[in-house]
């Protein structure tokens, strides 16, 4: 909060101030107000900012949820469009970032670690730290197998050729160079960011 | 049909500092006070419990569309002082400086007379509304003033003159907003720390709206309480204390689950102050002032949550 808000010109209108208001004053009946709401029921939403993870462009949108925040009840995604604010994109939405709800919502969503075992048709949940260990393993093994110290005229290489690494879209400066970092002291040089639409 | 899309009728098309962003500043458009009435006419068929208020709503909309036509301002204002206020970031047209020497008074007379002729029309029924603009025109010029002064203050209203406070206001909406018509150059979007202030005359705005149209799809703007000047105001943000972490858009709906006003208000937990956001999306002839009247319930219920009515509206006129 930048600003220190006096509250000057901030009215607590329960029904005795639309009583008392000019409304009531003027001789409109000020019960007219309560009555013509009567019949609805308060409905609470939130909007909050995000950054489409598609693709690196990394357009802006306001993500609607729906559930009373302070009665803790769960938030329900309800409404995902373009943020009209956002320098890059200015509102506007591809087809994928305007079907962002139904990523969200798509019954086909991934949302456990699995598994397709060699010679199966079956994907089987298994757990995150079992998901670990198995991608631990591979590349273990894989780079124990396949790492190049030296070429055919004995220069020192120290890389490792036969496992690739793709990363994330619409990544920060932060997570570039981490990622970088991470990579290349493994060795490997088949490397690249989502880094293109 | 030209290439551009016009999106002022005045003549000085407010241009974006860059290509793809929206104005900063749209003054009003000169049927403004015509289409709030035609909006408060619909509101009022499809608000029945509000239905007398807001067609006594309608008329004084009229009567304002009317005196913005008929009365053309006498006072002339040395341009090159706007020029500096603008080019200093400072709202040019402050009621503090010009309540004075304005002719928003003439204003009045001429939109009292109006009044009175259109409430005629109606036989008996707003008669009792007729014998206030007679009580007004009693109230001398000093009590005038000072009337004003609180309302355009956004201070509570004596309750001996509260009755009178929204007929001073729709007199004073007609001047502001017919001089902000006349800016050149228009001011940008306020300073940082101002941004909830008008940048033409500086006063609280009466609700936002997110707007339509090519050059403003989907973009929200803060609407001036008196000159009806919008201005650029991002979304997801308190136009109150700026804070974003704990805001609640309330709206309403019936039991089938169908929205019932064009709006919803944007709730603050931080400074406790509620404004409305109209959504031009849902409906596009919802106009702030309008949906504001009609939803005149909605900040009985939203007192009841816990926050508080923080709209500039000089139609309407509170105690303590």
């Amino acid at each position: 909060m930048s600003i220190r808000v006096t509250r000057r010109g901030f009215f607590k209108l329960g029904a005795a101030g639309v009583a008392s208001s000019s409304m009531a004053m003027m001789g409109f009946a000020p019960e007219a107000a309560a009555a013509s709401v009567r019949q609805f029921k308060l409905t609470h939403t939130r909007e909050t900012r995000n950054i489409c993870t598609y693709c690196s462009v990394g357009c802006g949108v306001l993500i609607y949820s729906r559930g009373d925040a302070a009665k803790n009840a769960h938030q329900q995604i309800i409404h995902i469009e373009g943020d009209p604010d956002h320098p890059v994109s200015r509102g506007a939405l591809c087809p994928k970032g305007a079907g962002l709800l139904d990523y969200v919502k798509s019954p086909s969503r991934l949302r456990f670690p699995e598994v397709r075992e060699p010679g199966t048709s079956e994907w089987k949940r298994i757990s995150w730290d079992e998901a670990l260990t198995r991608i631990a393993r591979h590349i273990k093994t894989d780079r124990d197998a396949n790492f190049v110290t030296t070429d055919e005229q004995g220069n020192t290489v120290n890389h490792w050729a036969t496992t690739g690494f793709l990363a994330a879209s619409a990544s920060s400066n932060e997570s570039g160079y981490l990622t970088h970092k991470v990579v290349r002291s493994l060795g490997m040089v088949a490397f690249d960011n989502q880094a293109r639409v | 049909m030209t290439m551009t899309e016009w999106i002022s009728d005045t003549p000085f098309d407010p241009k974006p500092a860059r290509h793809g962003e929206p104005p900063q500043v749209v003054v009003a458009g000169q049927r403004i006070f015509a289409h709030r009435a035609e909006r408060l006419r619909q509101l009022a068929s499809r608000l029945p419990a509000m239905g007398e208020f807001l067609h006594f709503s309608a008329l004084l909309c009229q009567a304002q569309h009317r005196t913005s036509l008929d009365r053309v301002s006498t006072v002339g204002f040395d341009a090159r002082a706007w020029r500096v206020a603008v080019q200093h970031g400072v709202a040019p047209l402050t009621p503090a400086a010009l309540l004075g020497s304005l002719d928003w008074r003439d204003d009045l007379d001429a939109l009292l007379a109006t009044l009175d002729e259109l409430l005629a029309r109606e036989g008996e029924r707003f008669a009792a509304q007729r014998l206030l603009l007679g009580r007004l025109i009693d109230v001398s010029a000093q009590q005038r003033l000072a009337l004003a002064r609180r309302l355009l203050d956004h201070a509570p209203i004596p309750r001996d003159t509260r009755a009178l406070a929204p007929l001073v206001g729709a007199a004073l909406q007609v001047a502001w907003t017919r001089l902000a018509r006349t800016l050149e150059p228009l001011p940008g979007r306020p300073l940082a720390g101002a941004e909830g202030r008008c940048p033409c005359c500086g006063s609280a705005p009466l609700a936002s709206v997110v707007q339509l149209g090519r050059q403003r799809s989907r973009t929200r703007y803060l609407h001036c309480g008196l000159c009806a000047t919008e201005w650029y105001f991002e979304r997801a943000r308190c136009s109150q204390c700026t804070g974003t972490a704990k805001l609640d858009y309330i709206g309403c709906e019936d039991e089938q689950g169908k929205r019932g006003l064009a709006l919803r208000a944007e709730c603050c937990g931080e400074c406790g102050g509620s404004l409305k956001l109209v959504d031009r999306e849902w409906e596009a002839d919802a106009e702030p002032l309008a949906e504001d009247l009609a939803s005149l319930g909605l900040d009985a219920l939203l007192d009841a949550e816990g926050y508080a009515r923080a709209s500039f509206n000089p139609l309407l006129a509170f105690g303590d």
